[in-house]
């Protein structure tokens, strides 16, 4: 562990006191069955110790200080790489990206059955399977398929709630990410909501829309999202939602289906600051900067017969949900649209397990977002929203988690529930700048505006614990935990550009190299490694990749090696080690999946990341560049700089708290043993690795 | 219209007081059973019973001419060319009392939707609410309409004026349970629209979405407060409350869809003891 990770640790353990005073015994505990202890665990993604301790020091967090007097604070040791989906994986399995097979936000197919690509980038956690048959009913140009394409969860391992299911005891989970589609729980009772990973209508995780005059007339695709043209005629205009492909017509020649739209109308007050929108029977009116509540949207397939086929229960629609966001009326009419919801009141696709149960948190709390990652960060970049707006927007989504946290607290009556915050983490990301005069985008003037957003967020979530405190009683187990923390990202590292400068990928000839993406360009027969994804880097690598020139055995392992050592001596213009770490994925991950996981992950040090464009296979010229982006803080660098936090009131054993001990941990509290692909320890009994206490 | 809907709407307001304070699912099922029973009543003396008992006879005897000779395609197909007659017949006779029963029926349905198809709305939800102009008082009224709400209430939004439809839109938000009215100023004109919001949306309110104009079907359809005048520049008053659910044991019907079903079933159980043939 790095010297800095534990003067965190040092600062923190200092900051509780009151350990030997904890608030529950496991004698205590012992007294109650099994399935009456209640486990809260509230995960807050992104909640760094840093920030967390001054905050602490400073007063303005006394449910922490409370908590941590009662029990324990400590960093909590992050995955390898330190990005959500992986650390969020060890944290339900129990166990590291060896075990459940998840390595960056990206993988890559290395031999695409499309053999057009070399390689075949993809989300890692979760894909759609085709159909098990292409059986239809067709008609004329329509069809009706009888079997229906499959999500699938790529995380591989087990859960730590399978077992707590298995044992009997009630288990709630809100919106953890990795880990949708739902899992298939044979059975028994488990209440779930999907969250980070869960698409939207279109598949994407998440695709705004944003209407406005200055887009050009055939539209503009940005990051995430996209600018159409809206003209006004007579202050009215009329518009479109495009939604998916039309699933119930036949492809045509070239494979290809017309996709599903929503047409609506949009009339504004010839001089006052409102319109109208129109869309389906729903009529929204809105003043400028103004939000809509949850508008349910209809993509009609226009299939004859669809009252008909509707009565024999077949889908003749698509159902899903936007909200409107009137950003200005006068003169020229603007208006965002959140990415296409699927609608937790009549869901496409389960986005819970039950299904039920996310339409029983919407009747009883509202219709809620429901995309993987919900705060508009790519809107907020391509400026179809402003930094206000966008702080508006993730308000909005607070209120709901707030009134469904609230909801799950009221149920909370024995078992296990854990209940997950996101904005933590993505207002960390853009307004990290604002906090960091070191920044190459630091702005005073901002600052003074947005400096203290990200504390707003954690001091918010102080008085949530606050109210979860209350709810539970002595006897209960609270655990407070990140999955990373956060630094700023300065400096940003055009991997494959080294690369290229290195000798170890070649652009094709004639090929412009700042306009290949997704390692499109390159020249495969001379092309030894490839970086794709935040951290990771792959070897060209014979008889995996389709095009594979580097032999396995030696002469991978010289190349492993090559690459090791140079990357580390990496340096910046002005003499700044760059990468920290280099981690051979045989070394680190034996048990890894080698068709999955990357060669190489890539620890960059403190303030560096990987470039936007290295992450989409990009080379542009230039070595280093500045990040000038609002995306201003990461954490996607070598694991020991950004640990996540531990707070709970039970005394902890160990000293290096890791986020697979959790899992083990909370089966140990309800007396289960950890199955043995678990390699995390129990924290509340165990002092050192593989240890046991008593 | 308007007087008639006015003793209507006073009625049933009267004879659904007590049961006010009930699930209104739970009312809905009463009412469907009492329609049903009194439905088949109203039938058993306005219809021709012996004509339909003995159409009804007659079809029993060339159902089973139809399988005693199916085998004989000429009998058979004269049987079913006398079942289809009787049908015919059967139906003729219905006519005279579905022709008495369909205006109470009508009614007994308005007044229903005037308290199942829509609920108030609660403490911090919004609401629109449309005022639509005559074409004619459009161009001279539009820039000059406003509208005055109960305490409780508040006005959310600017009016939109949507020359499309000669409409202006506001969107209003509730603080406080009110049940009282709006009113819209029109040029010279100060017009009026109840407006309902409560804390308990789970009990039986008489909720009127429009204020009609001067049409006959408009007021027959919305019979919870009385017409414009044709001469008026307001042609209607809308207010989009929430559409009300009234689930029976979990299962989200639509109220009039239960109506149906129940006082069908209602009317079926009966018959035997009425000696009624339908």
């Amino acid at each position: 562990m790095c010297r800095r990770l534990q003067l965190i640790g040092a600062a923190a353990l200092l900051a509780a006191p009151a350990l030997a005073t904890t608030g529950c015994s496991e004698a205590a505990a012992g007294e109650l069955s099994a399935a009456q202890r209640r486990v809260l665990i509230l995960g807050v993604d992104g909640m760094d110790p840093r920030l967390l301790t001054d905050l602490m020091d400073a007063g303005r967090m006394p449910n922490f200080v409370r908590l941590a007097e009662a029990g324990t604070f400590m960093p909590l040791e992050t995955a390898a790489p330190p990005q959500s989906p992986v650390a969020w994986s060890n944290f339900i399995s129990g166990a590291d990206s060896g075990t459940h097979n998840i390595f960056d936000f990206i993988h890559r197919d290395p031999s695409p059955g499309d053999g057009a690509m070399a390689i075949l980038p993809y989300l890692s956690t979760s894909s759609v399977e085709p159909p098990e048959r292409d059986w239809a009913i067709s008609f004329g140009e329509w069809q009706i398929p009888l079997f229906g394409p499959k999500a699938v969860l790529l995380r591989r391992g087990g859960a730590f709630w399978d077992d707590l299911i298995s044992a009997g005891i009630k288990t709630t989970v809100y919106r953890i990410p990795a880990n949708y589609p739902p899992p298939e729980i044979g059975g028994r009772r488990f209440d779930c909501i999907c969250g980070m990973g869960t698409p939207d209508l279109l598949g994407t995780y998440g695709e705004f829309t944003f209407f406005t005059p200055d887009a050009p007339i055939g539209g503009r695709n940005v990051g995430g999202g996209r600018f159409v043209r809206l003209r006004m005629r007579r202050h009215r205009a009329t518009a479109t939602l495009i939604g998916p492909g039309n699933f119930l017509r036949k492809p045509d020649s070239n494979d290809h289906v017309p996709d599903l739209t929503a047409p609506f109308e949009i009339v504004r007050d010839p001089t006052a600051p409102v319109a109208k929108i129109a869309i389906g029977d729903e009529i929204v009116i809105l003043k400028e900067g103004e939000w809509s509540d949850w508008v349910p949207v209809s993509f009609d397939t226009g299939i004859p017969g669809a009252a008909l086929l509707g009565a024999m229960q077949l889908p003749t629609s698509a159902e899903a949900m936007v909200r409107f966001y009137l950003k200005q009326v006068h003169p020229r009419l603007m208006l965002y649209v959140t990415p296409i919801n699927i609608d937790p009141l009549k869901q496409v696709t389960p986005i819970g397990m039950p299904a039920s149960f996310p339409e029983e948190v919407a009747q009883a709390c509202g219709r809620f977002y429901t995309t993987g990652i919900p705060e508009d960060t790519k809107a907020l970049r391509s400026g179809a929203l402003t930094e206000d707006e966008f702080i508006a927007q993730v308000r909005l989504l607070t209120e709901e988690r707030v009134r469904q946290f609230r909801y799950a607290l009221e149920r909370f009556d024995e078992g296990c529930l854990f209940f997950y915050f996101g904005h933590t983490d993505q207002l960390a990301h853009i307004f990290w700048r604002d906090r960091d005069p070191g920044h190459p985008a630091h702005d005073p003037q901002e600052a003074a505006k947005y400096g203290t957003v990200i504390e707003d967020a954690y001091i918010e979530m102080d008085a949530l614990l606050g109210e979860a405190i209350a709810a539970l009683d002595d006897d209960d187990t609270i655990i407070v935990m990140s999955d990373h923390g956060f630094t700023s990202f300065r400096r940003g590292v055009n991997l494959n550009t080294w690369l290229i400068d290195n000798g170890y990928m070649k652009i094709t000839d004639g090929v412009d190299q700042t306009t290949s993406s997704w390692v499109s360009g390159a020249d495969w027969s001379a092309t030894r490694a490839y970086a794709l994804g935040l951290n990771a880097l792959y070897v060209n690598l014979a008889g995996r990749e389709r095009y594979g020139i580097v032999q396995p055995g030696e002469q991978r392992s010289l190349l492993l090696n090559e690459l090791k050592e140079k990357l580390l001596r990496l340096e910046d213009v002005d003499g700044t080690r760059v990468i920290d770490e280099v981690y051979i994925v045989d070394e680190l991950y034996p048990d890894a999946d080698p068709q999955i996981a990357p060669d190489i992950l890539v620890g960059y040090a403190d303030t560096y990341r990987a470039s936007w464009a290295t992450a989409e296979g990009g080379s542009p010229l230039e070595l280093f560049e500045d990040n000038t982006d609002r995306w201003s803080g990461d954490h996607c660098i070598a694991h020991y700089h950004v640990p996540g936090i531990l707070v709970t009131n039970r005394s902890v054993k160990l000293s290096d708290p890791n986020l697979t001990d959790l899992a083990p941990t909370v089966l140990g509290l309800y007396g289960i043993d950890a199955p043995p692909e678990m390699t995390g320890r129990n924290l509340f009994l165990e002092t050192d690795r593989g240890e046991d206490q008593d | 219209m308007n007087r008639i809907n006015a003793i209507l709407t006073w009625i049933s307001d009267i004879a659904l007081a007590p049961v006010q304070s009930w699930s209104p699912a739970v009312v809905l099922v009463l009412l469907s059973v009492v329609a049903g029973f009194v439905m088949t009543v109203v039938f058993r003396y306005s219809s021709d019973q012996q004509g339909l008992k003995r159409v009804a006879r007659l079809t029993k005897a060339q159902l089973m001419c139809l399988r005693i000779f199916k085998e004989d395609l000429g009998v058979a197909l004269r049987c079913q060319r006398d079942i289809l007659k009787s049908i015919g017949r059967r139906l003729w006779l219905s006519l005279p009392p579905m022709a008495v029963l369909i205006i109470p029926f009508l009614l007994i349905l308005t007044q229903l939707s005037l308290r199942y198809e829509k609920r108030p709305i609660r403490p911090g939800e919004s609401v629109i609410l449309a005022v639509e102009l005559s074409p004619d008082a459009w161009s001279d009224v539009s820039g000059d309409v406003s509208i005055q709400v109960p305490a409780g209430v508040v006005i959310e939004t600017p009016p939109l004026r949507d020359a499309g439809e000669h409409t202006v839109y506001w969107r209003v938000g509730l603080r406080d349970p009110v049940a009282g009215q709006v009113i819209v100023h029109a040029g010279f004109y100060a017009l009026q629209k109840s407006f309902v919001g409560v804390d308990e949306t789970d009990r039986l309110t008489t909720v009127s979405a429009r204020r009609p104009g001067s049409g006959f079907f408009d007021r027959l359809l919305y019979p919870g407060e009385p017409g414009f005048a044709d001469d008026s520049p307001v042609m209607s008053i809308d207010i989009r409350y929430p559409a009300r659910s009234t689930p029976i044991f979990g299962v989200d019907i639509p109220w009039w869809g239960t109506f149906f079903i129940v006082s069908m079933l209602t009317a079926i159980c009966v018959r035997p003891f009425l000696k009624v043939q339908f």
